[in-house]
């Protein structure tokens, strides 16, 4: 017997089969037009792919958001890319990019937990420049005019 | 009494980073690369790819309002298998199809709503883009 809990265990187990993600249906010429490698852009298929899945998941529905809050809504909007690439923020170097969620210990103060994680390597002055410089943006918001 | 935001229309203020206009590319801030602010520029390019995903974001997330349609016992389409042919855009009644077809191997489980409902489910994006189903 199905009952609504049963089923929202089936639809997360759905929602989380690659059936339900975009790549079944993805069209192979426009992702290879899209995510060439290897490129400036995209060195290695790893970082190709890494371009898909943040495109499709985060930066189009970012760009999607923004565009429409501004174009249909007339709501104000403040968008911006975080870009910064460092040897010290993952385990794996510099050759995954700026990663998702690289941009919050930066945001929220935090550089002095960047030596806490691996590689232990400390935030540089030019990162704690980096974050001062959100932070101090992010309070201006809120503190108002 | 709380404090408030006292002028939410000011924005985050650094150097540089201006409200974002989708007409203006250099409003897309970059940060992270420079100690002075954001980094001035030409940065919509970075968006050049949604033209492809936002083919295929409007039939995504493919299961999400099931859950809260689990009472509709009335509705026909409870519990039948379908196809995902294709996107199109609505028109009146029609669905005018884009004009690509998708994994044939590609199936969705409808549980509790119809296809009217289903493609309502998803305006947040591309309000005008639906999904067409077929029946197995």
């Amino acid at each position: 017997m199905t009952t609504p809990r049963n089923c929202s265990i089936k639809m997360l187990s759905l929602s989380s089969k690659s059936n339900n993600l975009n790549f079944p249906f993805a069209d192979i010429t426009e992702l290879q037009r899209n995510y060439p490698v290897p490129s400036s852009d995209f060195a290695t298929a790893y970082n190709a792919t890494a371009g898909m899945w943040r495109d499709a998941h985060m930066l189009c529905p970012a760009s999607n958001l923004a565009t429409l809050r501004t174009t249909e809504l007339d709501l104000p909007v403040w968008r911006y890319r975080f870009d910064h690439v460092a040897n010290n923020l993952n385990s794996r170097g510099v050759r995954i990019g700026a990663f998702h969620g690289s941009d919050i210990r930066f945001v929220m103060g935090q550089w002095r937990t960047i030596v806490l994680s691996p590689p232990f390597v400390a935030a540089t002055p030019q990162q704690v420049a980096i974050s001062d410089i959100m932070v101090t943006a992010w309070t201006n918001f809120i503190k108002g005019g | 009494m709380g404090k408030c935001i006292v002028d939410p229309q000011q924005g985050p203020r650094i150097p540089g980073w201006n409200k974002y206009d989708p007409d203006d590319s250099s409003t897309l801030a970059i940060l992270g690369t420079s100690t002075e602010g954001a980094l001035p520029g030409d940065h919509l390019a970075a968006d050049r790819s949604c033209a492809y995903w936002n083919t295929l974001l409007p039939i995504f997330p493919q299961v999400l309002y099931v859950a809260s349609k689990l009472n509709n016992v009335n509705d026909p389409l409870s519990g039948r298998l379908f196809r995902l042919v294709g996107i199109g855009h609505a028109e009146r009644n029609a669905i005018r199809l884009v004009g690509r077809s998708f994994h044939p191997a590609a199936t969705l489980r409808i549980h509790n709503f119809g296809l009217r409902e289903y493609c309502k489910s998803r305006p947040v994006l591309l309000p005008r883009t639906i999904c067409k189903l077929e029946k197995l």
